[in-house]
C-alpha cells in the first residue's frame, strides 16, 4: 500500500491530491479566474498559487483522514506548463519532502492527465486525445512510449476557446469554456467557420483571428447571436478534433478513445466522440471534470506508479544515483532516498514501468449520463508506460522551435505513415462516416485498406 | 563582470531547517539567459544567499523571486514541520 500526495500547479489552477493505490482519498482545488476579459498571467498565477496552497495541503490531509506519517511519497508536476507557477508548486513540494523524510517524484504533466484518465475509466490501450487550455494533441501508445499521432500547429483548442470568450466578454468564473458550452446549448444557426485540418494535424489561429474578426462585426449588425458563434466554434473545433481523433485510431486499429485534459470534459465533444466512437465499433473513456481538469490527484496516481517501479530499480542497482545525491546522503538529517529525489531524476529511455493493477473502478458524479460511455475495468494488464518520454519536456509550450525538436523523431515517422497524401489509394467504395448535424459534424474519411497500415 | 550583487544572511531555528529551504529552492536554476548568478550556502543555521547580476532591474527581479519563495518554504515548515 502506497500512500502519495501531489501537488500540481502548472497552469492556473493549483491542486492536491492524496491517492492510495489509484484509490483517491482527496482532491481539492483552486482555480485562480483572472479578470472578465484577461487571460491569467504567470505573476498573478505564482502569487495565487503561494497563497493557497498551504491550506490546500491541509485540507487534502484532513479530508483524506490520513496521517501525515502514513504519506510514502510526494510527487509534484515537472512540466510543461508556465515556470513561475510551477516553481512555486515544486517549492512547497521540496520542502515537505524533506520535512516528512520521504522521497519526492517529479511527474511529467501529460503523462499524469493520460494515466489518470486510465486510470478512472479502466480504458486499456485507447488512443488517447489530450485537449486543454495548453496542449491539444492525439496520443497512442506504440513501441513502448506515447507517441503523438497529431497536435495543434499553433495554439492549443481551450486557448482558442479561452480567447474568443474574452472577445465576448464571458466571465472567467468557473472557466471560459464552460461558459461557451452553456452558451452554444441556446445556439440556433450555424455560422460557416474556417476548418483547418493538414493530415494528422490542427490549426486554430486562423479560425480565431476570423471570428474575432468578423464576430464583432455580426454581433453589431444583429446577425447573430453570442450563442450562435459559440455554437458555430464549438461545432467546427470539435468536428476538426474528431476527425484526426479518427484518423488516428484508423491508423492504430484501437477500439478505445479516451479524452483528457480541461476541454475534455466539454459534453458536446464527448458526445460527438461517442458517435464517432460507435460507427467505429469502438468505444469513448470519459471523465468528468474532477479528472478532466488539471487535479492533484492525477500527480499522486502517476507518482505512485512511478514511485512502485522506482523503488525496485533503485534497489536492483539499474538506475545509479547521481555523485550530488551520494553527497547528500551523507548529511545525517536526510536519508539517502529522499534527498536523491531533490536532483530531478533523468530514467534510462528503455525503461519500462508497469502500473500497479486497479483496485477500484470510480463513479462519477453524473452517473447516469456518464454510465455509457464508461467501460468496465479490465483485468488488470501488463501495460508499459514512459513518463519521460512523452512529448515536450518542461519546456515552454508553442514555440515553434520547441515543438519542431520536440516531436520532430515521432511527427516524421508518423507523417510518413500517416499523412494521407503518402498512402496508397484508399478504396473509393468503403466511406465510413456520415455527414452528420448539417453537414459539420465531420467530413467523410475514407477507412484505409489494411496494407496501408504499418503499425 | 558582474558590477550588481546583493549579499543576504537569514537566521534559522535549525541548520536542519536551513538546508531544507536552501535545497527546496535553489534546485531550479536562474534562466540562462537572465545573466543571473546566485550562490546559497548554509552556516551553522544562517542561510547566506548571494545573487548578482550586470543589471540592476534583473537583480531586483530574481532577489524578489527568491525571497518569495523562501518566504514560501518557511510557511511550509511552520505549518508541517512535526519535529519541532
Amino acid at each position: 500500500m502506497v500512500i502519495s500526495i501531489g501537488l500540481e500547479g502548472s497552469a492556473n489552477k493549483i491542486g492536491v491530491g492524496i491517492v492510495r493505490d489509484g484509490e483517491v482519498l482527496s482532491n481539492p482545488r483552486h482555480t485562480y479566474c483572472a479578470p472578465t476579459g484577461h487571460g491569467f498571467l504567470p505573476r498573478h498565477t505564482a502569487q495565487h498559487h503561494r497563497d493557497h496552497v498551504l491550506k490546500l495541503v491541509k485540507q487534502a490531509i484532513e479530508e483524506a483522514g490520513v496521517s501525515v506519517s502514513a504519506i510514502d511519497c510526494v510527487s509534484y508536476t515537472k512540466g510543461p506548463g508556465m515556470g513561475a507557477p510551477l516553481v512555486s508548486t515544486a517549492v512547497v513540494a521540496r520542502t515537505l519532502a524533506q520535512l516528512w523524510n520521504v522521497p519526492l517524484i517529479p511527474v511529467n504533466h501529460c503523462i499524469a492527465h493520460i494515466e489518470m484518465g486510465r486510470q478512472v475509466t479502466g480504458a486499456d490501450n485507447p488512443t488517447v486525445l489530450y485537449v486543454s487550455g495548453g496542449n491539444t494533441q492525439v496520443i497512442s501508445y506504440m513501441n513502448q512510449r506515447y507517441m503523438i499521432f497529431g497536435e495543434t500547429l499553433d495554439i492549443a483548442v481551450g486557448n482558442c476557446l479561452d480567447r474568443f470568450a474574452r472577445v465576448l466578454k464571458l466571465s472567467n468564473d468557473p472557466c471560459p469554456g464552460y461558459n461557451i458550452e452553456q452558451l452554444a446549448k441556446q445556439g440556433e444557426k450555424f455560422i460557416e467557420l474556417p476548418y483547418c485540418v493538414k493530415g494528422m494535424d490542427v490549426s486554430f489561429s486562423g479560425l480565431l483571428s476570423h471570428i474575432e474578426g468578423t464576430a464583432v462585426k455580426m454581433l453589431a449588425a444583429g446577425e447573430c447571436t453570442q450563442a450562435d458563434l459559440c455554437y458555430s466554434l464549438q461545432e467546427t473545433v470539435f468536428a476538426m478534433l474528431v476527425e484526426i481523433t479518427e484518423r488516428a485510431m484508423a491508423h492504430s486499429r484501437s477500439k478505445q478513445v479516451l479524452v483528457v485534459g480541461g476541454v475534455g470534459c466539454n459534453l458536446r465533444l464527448q458526445e460527438m466522440l461517442a458517435i464517432m466512437a460507435q460507427e467505429r465499433g469502438a468505444s469513448l473513456c470519459a471523465t468528468d471534470d474532477r479528472y478532466c481538469i488539471d487535479n492533484g490527484a492525477m500527480i499522486a496516481h502517476t507518482g505512485n506508479l512511478i514511485g512502485s517501479e522506482l523503488t525496485k530499480f533503485i534497489s536492483h542497482g539499474v538506475i545509479r544515483r547521481k555523485t550530488s545525491m551520494r553527497k547528500h546522503a551523507s548529511q545525517p538529517a536526510i536519508s539517502t532516498q529522499d534527498a536523491a529525489v531533490l536532483t530531478p531524476l533523468s530514467f534510462s529511455r528503455s525503461m519500462e514501468f508497469i502500473p500497479a493493477p486497479r483496485v477500484k473502478s470510480y463513479t462519477t458524479k453524473n452517473e447516469v449520463s456518464m454510465e455509457q460511455f464508461i467501460l468496465p475495468p479490465p483485468a488488470p494488464v501488463r501495460l508499459t508506460l514512459l513518463p519521460t518520454t512523452l512529448v515536450r519536456e518542461n519546456r515552454q509550450s508553442f514555440t515553434s522551435v520547441t515543438r519542431k525538436r520536440i516531436s520532430r523523431g515521432c511527427q516524421s515517422f508518423v507523417r510518413k505513415m500517416c499523412h494521407p497524401r503518402s498512402l496508397p489509394d484508399p478504396p473509393k467504395t468503403r466511406i465510413t462516416s456520415a455527414t452528420l448535424n448539417n453537414g459539420t459534424f465531420r467530413r467523410s474519411l475514407p477507412e484505409l485498406s489494411s496494407n496501408s497500415v504499418l503499425i | 563582470m558582474t558590477p550588481y550583487c546583493c549579499n543576504i544572511s537569514i537566521p534559522f531555528p535549525s541548520e536542519r531547517l536551513a538546508t531544507i529551504a536552501m535545497r527546496s529552492v535553489s534546485a531550479d536554476k536562474e534562466p540562462r539567459k537572465s545573466g543571473v548568478t546566485r550562490d546559497m550556502k548554509v552556516c551553522g543555521g544562517v542561510l547566506h544567499v548571494s545573487v548578482s547580476s550586470s543589471e540592476l532591474r534583473v537583480l531586483r527581479v530574481s532577489l524578489g523571486s527568491v525571497l518569495e519563495l523562501l518566504k514560501l518554504s518557511c510557511d511550509t515548515m511552520d505549518m508541517f514541520d512535526e519535529k519541532s
